[in-house]
Parts: structure tokens; C-alpha cells; sequence
């Protein structure tokens, strides 16, 4: 695998402007050495995906961009295109376990293909250029290459056509659907759409959650100091609550936008702790009430936050729908969490002065 | 028809036709794949932590970053992903 790296370096992005325009598509081609790859997903890959679903070092997983040959292809074997992504590759070549094939790693900086085709490092550029850094033209007789049908929003297939003589299969959506495709080689509409299910939405929840780890941390230590272990509580539950309850209730919890569907989740959520912060035989009504008021203000405006934030690994939302949600909700969110924190500062000044 | 995930579009007697616009989650591919060009779409990434992070740098929110689908929050920060390789 590491027999490519002059190929490698020479063809990939580097900061630097002048050393950037790749010269693979110049008068002489320098063909870069065919890698090898099995269909065999071993336990130090397992360890990978699972580092990667965490958000261990996010942009460290990846796989050499290039042409690999799996099993042992021939001249007329199909071409996948995949992204050097190692989750992506993963899928790819132990779908296609048993089979021979020739796999066409683009260079995306170790993003997935949806997300690197919305970017454009999935895109008719890329392809077009591994295609001739490679030199597939020569190393198959046909011309035809079986791009993942998530790619299409960065490939244009007629223009990918038209520069490189090569047609774009559009395979199935997920690649374990890819056996059965190809006995037909046409996708059913099952295999054409994205589905969001409770696996794919879980599977996503530990990043979300690694990335407020911290702070969650230092403000629930900040609140058992000043306010006590409930408050201590709250602001943990309402961390889990955004970035790992809400992702698994999404299709369950009533109303149609997120910013909403995080409202009614933090109120309910927020419940207990309202009635427990409420209910403090100790303290006078004005402060119960206070106490009340800013967990049912702060909670359910944080875990609307998280949840707004969520759109963006979904497979559904759309630009103009998140930007309409953004500027009607934000504000709502911010005058709650501002209302919250001011009576949860007054309560904490008056109970540290010895107030109450 | 092939390249949309939520199938928006059926296909008609000589035409497609938009049958589900409100599914519709601006990803493009239609565009980029019409053979005779027939489409227009201002296509984007619904990611609102993509855009909010925008907002507050003082960027533009619909060009600056995109990012979402199955992996995870956002793809836009380290200086080698917005790099422009395969672009000019």
C-alpha cells in the first residue's frame, strides 16, 4: 500500500498554492502501481470504525487514494469508485466479498462520500483525474465505472463522460446492496433511497456526544459547586438528552421541525428537575419558583439547540428548510437560555449573600 | 430519476415529473446529472451547525461550509479538507 506514496504526494492537496495543481492529467501520465485488497474486515479495522464513530482523530481514517484490485479482476471486471475513507472503503470491499472487482479510491481527506460529494472532493474533478493518474483506461477494456449513488450530487455523469470516456454506472445507495445489483445491474427503488434508521441514527450519537463532553463536564462541576447536585444533573441530562435521546426518538417525538421537536423533548426532560428544584421546603415560594423556571427555561432550550444542530447529519434536511429554522428559532432558544440564566444567577447571588 | 435519495421525482410519459418537491433536500445531483440540463438547483447542505458556525465567523451562511449526511456533525474545519485540490 505504501508503494504509492510518490504518487500519493504528487497527486494530493497540499496547503502550499504552488505545489497544488496536480500534473496527472499532462502529456505523460505517471501511472501510479496497482494496490492490493481483500474483502476480509480483520479486528484492528473493527477497532478503526469504531475509533472513527467516536471521533477519535475524525480525519486520520483513511485509506491510500488509488486503484486496488480485489480477488482477481480482469480486463472486463467492473470499477468501483469509492472515498478513501476508511468506513466507506470498508463497506465497499467486504460487500463485494467474493467477487473480483478493481476499486477506485478518490482522494476526499478521509470523508465520506455523501459528505465529500457535497464538498465537490468527491466530484467529477477527482474522478476524472484518478481515472488518468491511474491509468484505468488501460488497465480495463471497457469503459464504464460504478460510482455510488451518493456521489451523484459532486459527479456530473456527462460531464465525467466527456473528459475521461467513461460512463457512470449509478450503483445502490448503500453497498451491501451491491450483490444484488449486480445481477441486474438496475437499482430498485428501495435501493435508491435513504433511509434513516434507529441503527444509523445511534451509530451517530457518540460523536455528537464526545463533541460537549467536555464542556458538560466543567458546567455540571460548576453547577454541583454553586447550585448542587440536581443542577449538577440537569446540565448532563441535558447533554444525553440532545446529542444521544434525541437522535433515537427523532421520528417519534410530534411536530415537524427540529427546533420544536427539541422544545417538546427538553420539557419533558426538564419536568423532573422543575419540580425538584421547585419543591425546596427551605427556601421561600419566590426562589422554588425561580429554581423551577430556569431548568424549564434552560433545558429544554439546549437540547432544542442540540437538536437544530442534528440536521446536519441527517439524511433528509435540505439548506433553505435549516436556514428557515435557524432565524425563527435561534432567537426563541437564546431568550429562554437568557431568561433561565439570569434567574439561576439572581437565585445563586441571594442564596451565596445569604439572601435566603 | 437514478441519482435522488428521496425520490422526488416519478417518471412521466415523456417527461419526469417533480411528484414529491417537498422531499426535496437540495442535494443537487439532479442537476449535476440531467443529461439535457433541464434542472436548476441552489443546492446546499442542511446543516445548521455548519451554518450558525458561519454566521458567527461573519462568513457567508450558504456558501461557506457544507456538511452532513451519514457521518457525523461537520467536515469544514482543518485547513487540508478546505483545501481545493480536485477544484480550480
Amino acid at each position: 500500500m505504501d508503494k504509492n506514496d510518490n504518487e500519493g504526494s504528487s497527486c494530493s492537496c497540499t496547503p502550499d498554492p504552488q505545489t497544488r495543481s496536480c500534473s496527472c492529467l499532462a502529456d505523460h501520465p505517471p501511472v501510479s502501481e496497482i494496490m492490493t485488497t481483500d474483502s476480509t474486515i480483520t479486528s484492528a479495522n473493527r477497532l478503526d470504525h469504531f475509533l472513527a464513530r467516536w471521533g477519535w482523530k475524525r480525519e486520520s481514517h483513511r485509506v491510500e487514494p488509488g486503484l486496488y484490485r480485489l480477488g482477481n479482476p480482469t480486463q472486463d471486471t467492473p470499477v468501483f469508485a469509492s472515498a478513501n475513507y476508511t468506513l466507506s472503503f470498508d463497506a465497499l470491499r467486504s460487500a463485494l466479498a467474493g467477487m473480483d472487482a478493481w476499486i477506485l479510491v478518490l482522494d476526499t481527506k478521509g470523508i465520506n462520500v455523501w459528505c465529500a460529494a457535497g464538498k465537490g472532493t468527491f466530484g467529477t474533478e477527482e474522478l476524472v483525474r484518478r481515472i488518468g493518474c491511474t491509468g484505468l483506461a488501460g488497465v480495463v477494456r471497457h469503459r464504464k465505472i460504478i460510482v455510488p449513488q451518493l456521489g451523484a450530487p459532486g459527479i456530473s455523469w456527462p460531464e465525467v463522460m466527456r473528459r475521461s470516456k467513461f460512463l457512470v454506472e449509478y450503483g445502490p445507495v448503500r453497498a451491501k446492496d451491491l450483490p444484488e445489483y449486480l445481477k441486474t445491474h438496475n437499482a430498485t427503488p428501495a435501493m435508491r433511497r435513504v433511509e434513516f434508521p434507529l441503527k444509523d441514527r445511534l451509530v451517530l450519537t457518540p460523536v455528537e456526544f464526545v463533541h460537549t463532553a467536555l464542556a458538560m463536564i466543567i458546567v455540571a462541576a460548576l453547577l454541583w459547586l454553586l447550585a448542587g447536585p440536581v443542577a449538577a444533573l440537569a446540565a448532563v441530562s441535558a447533554v444525553l438528552g440532545g446529542t444521544v435521546l434525541f437522535p433515537a426518538l427523532l421520528p417519534y417525538i410530534p411536530t415537524k421541525d427540529f427546533s420544536t421537536k427539541g422544545l417538546v423533548l427538553g420539557l419533558i426532560i426538564a419536568l423532573p428537575f422543575a419540580v425538584s428544584l421547585g419543591t425546596n421546603p427551605t427556601l421561600p415560594g419566590w426562589a422554588n419558583a425561580a429554581g423551577a423556571a430556569s431548568a424549564l427555561l434552560i433545558m429544554p432550550a439546549v437540547i432544542a439547540y442540540f437538536a437544530l444542530n442534528f440536521t446536519g447529519c441527517t439524511t433528509f434536511t435540505s439548506r433553505t428548510g435549516v436556514k428557515k429554522e435557524i432565524f425563527r428559532y435561534v432567537p426563541v432558544m437564546a431568550l429562554m437560555a437568557g431568561t433561565g440564566v439570569v434567574l439561576a444567577i439572581a437565585l445563586a447571588i441571594s442564596r451565596l449573600s445569604g439572601g435566603i | 430519476m437514478q441519482v435522488c435519495p428521496h425520490a422526488v421525482f416519478t417518471q412521466g410519459k415523456d417527461h419526469v415529473d417533480l411528484a414529491q418537491p417537498a422531499s426535496c433536500m437540495e442535494c443537487g445531483a439532479c442537476a449535476l446529472n440531467c443529461p439535457v440540463q433541464a434542472i436548476e438547483v441552489q443546492s446546499g447542505v442542511g446543516c445548521a451547525w455548519a451554518m450558525i458556525n458561519a454566521a458567527l465567523r461573519g462568513k457567508d451562511m450558504d456558501t461557506e461550509c457544507s456538511c452532513g449526511g451519514e457521518d457525523g456533525s461537520c467536515c469544514g474545519e482543518s485547513k487540508e479538507q478546505s483545501c481545493g485540490c480536485g477544484e480550480k
